[in-house]
């Protein structure tokens, strides 16, 4: 479960994004100059209200979409015309805002598919195995421990609670070793119990990769961030350490509006 | 560990009780002959080509959730392929792998075009693909014998290598297709037992987030396909020397449906589900052989109360009975639901 793909980690940044534009075809400009920097081992929460252009910032960084203009660098080579796949293969994990997994499949084999995927890509040295490998298996229960959903693992996914889905998702991506891990309001719809399930375990995969991830549950992001930066109508209004983002006027102005207290960004 | 344990010898008891029920069918199919008629053996025979053929159709239907509408025309050059190969003068090996390679390269083809395309597209693309392929059959007259077909098609002895199998009438040719057929049952049975197939099941359900796993879901898909192919030729050829004559219509655009309502009859969901699908195909097709027109219109009905009463075919019946009956032994799952809200998601 060591091998990296790309063999060991040169750059100082997994992710940089340098003014980067997005109009879609409508002429919506969803993202305007949009500049970040995720460091190797940071853990980095993107902000911003509904509309700011964190999910198409997201969609970009996954190759889903391609920038009108500016530039993308993903784990140290541009991700310009890359699949998502390739991305992927590149070392990015992801998971979606809605916990997408095999609905049909179980909890178990959720996790063994994620690590069978891994398996095939170019220069893995298990590529051509026939079987369903047992490597797949010991590393779905080691993660289904980490993760604390060892006691649903047969569980079929269909069955499963949102935050179980969203828990789920983010083990499938860390089971394939990612060096970037980019998280679409990971907590989204999650018990307050699960949350706190949620950050505690984000806090050690985030340990030793770089997490990019929006979130609206200000706990979280506290908790969790190195650094915030924060977007409004597709533009960065503001980066920094969570502190100094609590207290930047202009954050406050721009994402709290006119109801803010410290510390609390209103959530709905 | 020794619920594992019980586990294991659970899933062993039902390996020798699979294994002996498909060894009983097969000794059964054997026996066929020795108390039927000929006009049954061809029957049984020809169920047995449709069996393989539905089974090589879910690969890339019930797998890789992929409908192809043109999977007749891979067995019918299958059929040809191994046709003209016997006629020419080759031996029955010759004539198998002959039908393969054809298939697999037909299959290639085929995904290569279709594959460019999804949903209903695909299915429309690989319907005009399987036509050209009716057409290229029924006008080719100086290799495919045209509107009338390919006839005397004869296997009348097999080299086994230590010893040569002389096959003096068609019952003898039946027995072949039964032990050759239960050989590419096997085969499809130990590949969906794979990896490859099961991440294939992956992009079945959902085919955006398996590219979201790093894998290549047009490879899998083309491979998937190429497999699918090679399987529906085999079956094509393994049927052309039980009834001698192989004809264009064997790949028409109709002749591919019926692969499909066999699968959805039996099940696309299981491996099982194809194999009971055609053999039901077979016996409403047997019994209604003398109701002219009305056959079709018994074979939609019984199709429709089907895929009514049971959505997922008749295995998907059983699972579903077993599943209800399973979670009705298991607690509810209320302790691990959570009370938070579960919507807003923005995108």
């Amino acid at each position: 479960m060591s091998e990296t793909p790309q063999g060991p980690v040169q750059d100082v940044f997994a992710l940089t994004v340098d003014s980067v534009d997005l109009v879609y075809e409508n002429g919506f400009r969803a993202l305007n100059g949009a500049t970040l920097e995720v460091g190797t081992d940071e853990r980095h929460a993107l902000l911003g209200p509904n509309g700011a252009g964190k999910t198409t910032l997201f969609r970009a960084i996954c190759g889903e979409i391609s920038p009108t203009a500016g530039t993308i660098e993903v784990l140290g080579k541009s991700a310009k015309g890359a699949l998502p796949a390739q991305l992927i293969r590149r070392g990015v994990g992801r998971s979606f805002q809605i916990g997408r997994v095999f609905e049909t499949f179980t909890v178990g084999d959720n996790l063994e598919l994620a690590h069978e995927a891994r398996e095939t890509w170019p220069g893995c040295s298990r590529a051509r195995r026939l079987r369903p490998s047992d490597e797949a298996q010991a590393a779905g229960h080691q993660v289904a421990i980490d993760f604390r959903i060892e006691h649903i693992y047969d569980r079929e996914a269909s069955l499963l609670s949102h935050g179980e889905k969203k828990i789920l998702e983010l083990a499938m991506a860390v089971i394939q070793q990612p060096r970037l891990l980019l998280l679409d309001e990971p907590m989204a719809g999650m018990s307050r119990e699960e949350t706190e399930r949620a950050i505690e375990v984000l806090r050690v995969v985030g340990a030793e990769r770089a997490v990019l991830f929006t979130e609206h549950n200000m706990d979280a992001v506290f908790a969790l961030a190195d650094r915030v930066t924060v977007l409004a109508r597709g533009s960065v209004i503001a980066t920094g350490t969570p502190d100094e983002i609590r207290n930047d006027p202009m954050v406050r102005e721009a994402y709290l509006g006119k109801r803010s207290g410290a510390g609390d960004f209103g959530y709905a | 560990m020794s619920i594992e344990k019980a586990d294991r010898n659970k899933d062993l008891v039902q390996r020798v009780i699979g294994v002996a029920g498909a060894l009983a069918v097969i000794v059964l199919l054997l026996l066929v002959p020795s108390f039927t008629s000929q006009y049954i053996v061809f029957n049984v025979g020809s169920a047995v080509c449709s069996v393989v053929l539905a089974l090589s159709f879910n690969i890339i239907f019930g797998y890789g959730g992929v409908v192809s509408f043109g999977h007749a025309s891979l067995f019918a050059v299958g059929g040809y392929v191994a046709g003209i190969s016997l006629n020419n003068g080759h031996g029955f090996w010759f004539a198998m792998i002959a039908a393969g390679i054809a298939g697999v390269v037909v299959g290639a083809g085929f995904a290569l075009v279709a594959l460019r395309a999804s949903g209903i597209y695909f299915a429309i693309i690989t319907l005009a693909m399987g036509q050209i392929v009716f057409i290229v059959a029924q006008q080719w007259n100086e290799v495919t014998g045209g509107i009338s077909g390919l006839s005397g098609i004869d296997v009348t002895s097999i080299n086994l290598g230590v010893t040569t199998l002389e096959l003096p009438n068609a019952d003898a040719y039946y027995r072949v297709v039964v032990v050759v057929g239960a050989l590419f049952l096997g085969a499809m049975w130990l590949l969906s037992r794979t990896r490859f197939t099961r991440l294939l099941r992956a992009t079945r359900d959902d085919d955006v987030r398996v590219a979201a796993l790093g894998l290549n879901v047009y490879r899998w898909r083309f491979v998937a396909f190429v497999w699918s192919a090679l399987f529906a030729a085999l079956a094509g050829g393994l049927y052309a020397p039980l009834g001698g004559l192989v004809y264009p219509e064997l790949g028409r655009w109709d002749a591919s449906a019926e692969p499909i309502l066999a699968t959805l009859l039996g099940g696309s969901g299981s491996f099982w589900g194809p194999v009971v699908g055609a053999v039901m195909f077979a016996l409403i097709d047997f019994f209604t052989r003398d109701l002219n027109s009305l056959r079709v219109i018994i074979t939609g009905v019984i199709l429709l109360l089907v895929l009514l009463v049971a959505p997922g075919g008749l295995t998907g019946l059983r699972d579903r009975f077993r599943r209800s009956s399973r979670a009705a032994g298991v607690p509810g799952r209320d302790d691990t639901k959570t009370t938070a809200d579960v919507g807003g998601t923005d995108v």
